[in-house]
């Protein structure tokens, strides 16, 4: 119950006070804010170990760390509230699971991925005016496809539970299933799947987030594969309720390079 | 006097050749503008298509093509007889070819660059121990701005007869750092310190995977090669961040970083020169007895009471 007192308080519009300092907590991330007048201040550290969730509260000014730099932002007056929305990541996301995973031909599997959200920091309510996005988790970067042509993406190691009790419950991460359809003549043997987080949108449930189902058909190793983006929140929860829209305009289905098997491009 | 003058210009100027003047000027304005839209809508067109390098050398042609045509259109429209002016150009040509060989060379050796195509505007290319990213690619030569802040040109036969490397062609590029650690470092124990750096580094890439080889037996150190995979533009912050991760992390696992340690000898069939290192703090008092009293006595330039430097 505690757990989802703070999903709900952690992402809900909260009106500042003037001059007064406020702390969230988010993973690694903190953030600090303060509104003075037509202008607000905004600072955030990382930490090397994930904190608990810990919703916009007042905090006295002798308890932030002293060497803290702030950014100044010229909102205007009219403006006091303010709005944490989890957002995907600015990029495609490499899903690694932890073992090697093999699909028959002919086989579905349905997949839960937890993806960590980007905290984008909104004044006014519904969002007015962004004033900058910070990733919850700082994800590494990886290389999706060939070393000479290839796509920028982050690396996500997954245990890719296959059902939904299995999914750890945290604020700041929204879980994607994810359908993997094996429509080619041999198994798939999926060691990394791209998922294109960027034409997802994100809801929010009484005790999780969430993304849009994704439905991903495997044709074989040299074709593209058909990914189909679901229209509405996933049916696995209910009162979801969409809180970020895609950042890509939401396409019905895409046909892009999904897998990619393990290759040594470790050539000395 | 002045009238003279305007009497001359009045007789030169008869309505035939006022008419000639006007069209030519008209011919000019109007073969400009023609140049000038000619290059816009190839600038358009070509857009999304062509790469800077090739859009930047047609419109130099458009350009040049199109002053020559207009050139020859005012000669022509003046009563100038162009089949002798070609005549009069070509040995006019020979003569210059000869007295500027190295710009021809240029020139050619620019025209096959550009064909080949080895960079584009904007790639960071290093030639001999120049290293700069390419503003601009023309025939004679290539302009490169280096990183701190030097224009330098770069005569195209130069670059196409020397070693170029196109240092952002690929997206992702291989930091290689040579480390040398302690002959007593458990091997595997270091192997798991660096994957666990490189996987902590979020500039490092997951995929490709880190490079560790254990390169060689060292006089001083086991030698290892560490390759991080990074994204082109992450250069700094890798190499920055992950330097300083090493060090720190080996300190904090105490592996050893060794430095070279050179012993003397005073010949073959002598004993190295022996080294003590003395605890003792009797013996220590004693040596720092000796060094003051070394200092208490004179030097001998002053006991020889010869003439101080100054005052020579």
């Amino acid at each position: 119950m505690a757990t989802k007192t703070r999903i709900a308080e952690l992402w809900e519009p909260v009106s500042l006070k003037e001059n007064v300092l406020y702390q969230a907590d988010f993973s690694t991330l903190t953030v600090w804010l303060k509104r003075s007048g037509e202008d607000w201040y905004l600072a955030s550290r990382r930490s090397d170990k994930e904190t608990a969730p810990g919703p916009l509260r007042e905090i006295k000014e002798s308890r932030i760390p002293k060497d803290l730099s702030f950014s100044r932002w010229v909102v205007g007056g009219d403006l006091s509230t303010v709005q944490f929305i989890p957002a995907m990541p600015d990029r495609s996301i490499v899903v690694r699971p932890a073992a090697p995973l093999k699909v028959p031909a002919n086989r579905d599997a349905l997949f839960f991925t937890s993806i960590p959200v980007w905290v984008r920091v909104t004044a006014g309510s519904p969002e007015d005016i962004t004033l900058c996005e910070l990733p919850s988790l700082i994800l590494s970067n990886t290389w999706f496809g060939e070393p000479t042509a290839g796509e920028l993406c982050y690396a996500l190691h997954t245990r890719a539970v296959r059902t939904l009790e299995e999914t750890a419950t945290h604020a700041y991460a929204a879980i994607c299933p994810i359908t993997v359809r094996n429509r080619a003549p041999k198994e798939l043997n999926f060691e990394r799947l791209c998922v294109r987080v960027e034409y997802l949108s994100v809801y929010q449930g009484p005790d999780r987030l969430w993304t849009n189902e994704l439905d991903v058909r495997f044709q074989g190793e040299e074709q593209s594969s058909q990914i189909t983006i679901g229209r509405e929140a996933p049916g696995y929860a209910k009162q979801l309720s969409k809180v970020c829209g895609a950042r890509q305009p939401a396409e019905r289905t895409l046909l892009k390079q999904s897998f990619s098997v393990l290759r040594s491009l470790t050539g000395f | 006097m002045f009238d003279t003058i305007w009497t001359e210009i009045t007789g030169f100027f008869t309505p035939e050749r006022f008419r000639t003047l006007v069209v030519v000027i008209v011919v000019i304005v109007a073969g400009m503008a023609v140049i000038k839209i000619l290059n816009t809508i190839t600038g358009r067109v070509t857009r999304r298509y062509l790469s800077q390098q090739y859009k930047m050398l047609i419109r130099k042609g458009i350009r040049y093509t199109g002053s020559v045509i207009l050139l020859f259109i005012v000669l022509h429209l003046l009563g100038v007889k162009i089949t002798a002016l070609l005549g009069a150009a070509g040995i006019v040509g020979i003569a210059v070819g000869f007295a500027a060989q190295t710009s021809m060379s240029n020139l050619i050796s620019g025209l096959f660059m550009i064909s080949e195509k080895p960079f584009e505007i904007g790639d960071v290319i290093q030639v001999g121990d120049t290293v700069g990213t390419v503003l601009s690619i023309d025939l004679l030569s290539v302009k490169i701005k280096t990183f701190d802040n030097k224009y330098i040109r770069i005569p195209n036969e130069k670059l196409l007869g020397s070693e170029l490397t196109n240092i952002t062609r690929f997206p992702i590029r291989r930091l290689d750092i040579n480390l040398g650690v302690a002959y007593k470092t458990d091997i595997n124990h270091l192997k798991s310190v660096l994957r666990e750096i490189a996987a902590a580094n979020p500039y490092c890439l997951d995929e490709p995977e880190p490079l560790i080889v254990f390169t060689n037996f060292g006089d001083s150190a086991l030698e290892f090669l560490f390759g991080l995979w990074f994204y082109k533009t992450d250069y700094l912050n890798l190499k920055n961040s992950v330097m300083q991760e090493i060090k720190e992390r080996f300190d904090r696992e105490g592996i050893e970083i060794p430095f070279p340690h050179l012993s003397l000898y005073a010949g073959a069939v002598t004993d190295p020169m022996p080294i003590r290192i003395v605890n003792d703090p009797l013996s220590a008092r004693e040596a720092r007895v000796k060094t003051i009293r070394k200092k208490d006595v004179p030097d001998r330039r002053d006991r020889g009471g010869s003439t101080p430097p100054d005052s020579r």
